[in-house]
């Protein structure tokens, strides 16, 4: 065998004898986790699917109490992400573009709304809003603690930094480089935003609006903790699965549950339609 | 007359860059090529030019008005990047037009300019192609055509013919020059190649490590570098330590060890003799005395074929590389193999001394 042949040969054999052990090995435990990821979701949504008969449904969104809910979360939800985005998209502009003193304490900040328990968040603005600032605020007409007005200050409290994130997300995947260039051919900061940052970035803003919209309607902890849940008054979706349960109607809650699964099912499909990359959101 | 742009100073420090103290002259039609290793920072120190980055320390004029602390957009420098990095987004069209339309220029003025650069260089029939469907070199003549049409004073050039094929690249290149010629516009050039360089530049500017080693004419640099550094970087690959003492004739000596090579000047002490390898003549060693000036010593290794080869030679001490012409080498009657004896002659005029 000449010295050729013999360094061919080698791998081969070793491959061989590994495949049979370590690469079967391999496979085998990345299809059983995929196994059990598939099976987990489908029997959770099986089972919600299968508790939920028509006439419940129908409850669940027929109901003038239930429309009332419906609409609510739908006019509230909307305010409350255009007002995040709206923010955001500045805020997230001067956090991946300027030179920020105190930039770790500026970004943990910013970050701090997102991985504080969404309880806690609520708790928090009933202090703010009704133990100290609510004698202010209640005789120029602006109570908020267990008001429409409230839910949306609750759910945009509970979104505006993941808005921020997906903002912040979309102009990164601009990059520098472009916008450095744009400034070289003679664009001040606003026209370079304009001309160059924005259309490229625009993909993920969509994408990101979308989602925190999405995100806002599942929001539960502030909007239960600041504004409670009055049927006809302050019962958006996500906090009328709570009281349906609480009050014993369980096929209730299951059907409005349902709406939420399938606007959250509609999103992700919306989302693979703009063709965004999930890398933008994660 | 004031040059077109002046740098004095400039200090910038980065992660894998150290620029330190560079001062430049470009005077206006004048084109510096800006050589140097991977990260000697030819593309640092024009991205400071361009005002996209703001360096540590120095100060920069364009046509005696000082930029330092002038945003980029204000400076009205044109500005050719590594990548081309045209806008994805826009068309070639809107690229080329993007800086003329931020100057608020008429549409039709507009449109002229923008006709006339990208037919210069030859891609005017891609105005409505998209950036993502350009091939390298067609991006980066549409980025230089974006820079041209802004008919600035100064044009910073980062390798703008990287992408470009061989064959196209002399000519592009004569093109820019002549336009930046007619326009009377300084061009700093960023260039790997010394092909390129010789072909447009005026002078070059060679940095080391952040440093400027020498700013020469392109003959200057390659005939009178003024330290090892550049000696090798241009590809004087003969450099050999010694020293130069009077000789009994009044002339100097170079001596390296049993080597004694005459040369011109009237320098004595530590010296450091450069021949570049395409002067050194090889020759037959003929028996008896070799004339004064010649070195004996053998062939040991032979690389190159076709008309043109690389020869070690090695004599006393010192191994010299030459670049010798196969058919010349016939006609002197020197057999080019390793082994053969042979005697360098080392013309005056091509001897170097850093001293």
């Amino acid at each position: 065998m000449t010295p050729t042949e013999t360094a061919r040969n080698i791998p081969a054999a070793r491959a061989s004898a590994v495949t049979s052990v370590g690469e079967r090995l391999f496979a085998g435990s990345v299809a059983a986790a995929l196994a059990i990821e598939l099976v987990f979701v489908s029997a959770v949504l099986g089972a919600l699917v299968l508790f939920t008969d028509p006439a419940s449904l129908s409850k669940a969104v027929a109901t003038p109490t239930a429309q009332s809910a419906i609409w609510l979360t739908l006019v509230t939800v909307t305010l409350s992400s255009a007002l995040s985005v709206v923010l955001a998209v500045p805020v997230a502009y001067g956090l991946v573009y300027w030179r920020i003193p105190c930039r770790a304490l500026v970004d943990t900040l910013v970050d701090l709304p997102v991985v504080m328990p969404p309880i806690a968040a609520g708790l928090a603005l009933l202090l703010l809003f009704g133990y100290y600032l609510g004698d202010v605020m209640r005789p120029m007409g602006l109570y908020l603690p267990y008001t429409r007005a409230g839910i949306v200050v609750a759910q945009f409290f509970g979104t505006m930094t993941f808005a921020v994130r997906t903002t912040k997300a979309a102009f990164e995947s601009v990059g520098p480089r472009l916008p450095a260039v744009a400034s070289s051919l003679g664009s001040p900061p606003w026209r370079v935003f304009r001309r160059v940052v924005l259309p490229l970035a625009r993909p993920g803003l969509t994408a990101g609006a979308v989602l925190t919209w999405a995100r806002c309607i599942g929001l539960f902890g502030p909007v239960i903790m600041f504004c409670g849940v009055t049927q006809n008054r302050t019962e958006v979706l996500a906090t009328s699965i709570y009281l349906q349960n609480s009050i014993g109607q369980l096929e209730v809650a299951a059907g409005g549950t349902l709406i939420l699964v399938a606007i959250a099912v509609v999103t992700l499909l919306l989302l693979k339609r703009l063709g965004v990359q999930s890398s933008l959101w994660q | 007359m004031t040059p077109m742009l002046r740098v004095e100073g400039l200090s910038l420090r980065l992660p894998d860059c150290d620029l330190r103290d560079v001062c430049l002259d470009v005077a206006r039609g004048e084109c510096l090529c800006l050589m140097g290793p991977t990260g000697a920072g030819k593309t640092v120190l024009i991205e400071a030019i361009a005002g996209v980055r703001t360096p540590g320390r120095g100060r920069v004029w364009l046509e005696g008005r000082e930029l330092t602390g002038v945003p980029a957009w204000a400076r009205g420098i044109a500005y050719v990047p590594q990548d081309a990095a045209l806008f994805p987004h826009l068309t070639v069209a809107d690229n080329v037009a993007y800086g003329l339309v931020e100057r608020r220029l008429p549409a039709e003025t507009i449109a002229a300019r923008v006709a006339h650069a990208t037919d210069l260089l030859g891609v005017g029939h891609l105005l409505h192609r998209r950036p993502t469907t350009l091939s390298g070199g067609e991006a980066q003549r549409v980025a230089l055509a974006r820079a041209l049409v802004l008919q600035a004073g100064l044009l910073l050039l980062d390798e703008p013919f990287a992408a470009v094929d061989e064959r196209n690249r002399e000519d592009l290149g004569t093109r820019v020059s002549a336009l930046h010629r007619s326009l009377g516009t300084a061009v700093i050039h960023v260039s790997h190649s010394f092909e390129e360089a010789m072909a447009v530049a005026d002078r070059i500017c060679v940095l080391d490590a952040g440093r400027v080693a020498q700013v020469a004419t392109p003959d200057e640099l390659l005939r009178r570098p003024n330290g090892e550094f550049v000696a090798t970087f241009t590809g004087a690959r003969n450099v050999v330590p010694g020293n130069v003492s009077r000789s009994s004739n009044n002339g100097c000596l170079f001596q390296a060890g049993d080597l004694c090579i005459p040369v011109p000047g009237d320098h004595q002490g530590p010296a450091r003799l450069v021949v570049r390898p395409e002067d050194i003549l090889l020759l037959p060693l003929a028996s008896g005395v070799l004339p004064p000036g010649r070195i004996p010593g053998r062939i040991t290794r032979v690389t190159g074929s076709g008309s043109l080869l690389r020869v070690e030679v090695s004599t006393d001490g010192v191994l010299w590389t030459v670049l010798a012409l196969r058919r010349e080498a016939q006609r002197e009657g020197v057999e080019i193999h390793p082994g053969t004896a042979v005697a360098l002659a080392l013309p005056p005029d091509a001897i170097h001394l850093i001293i």
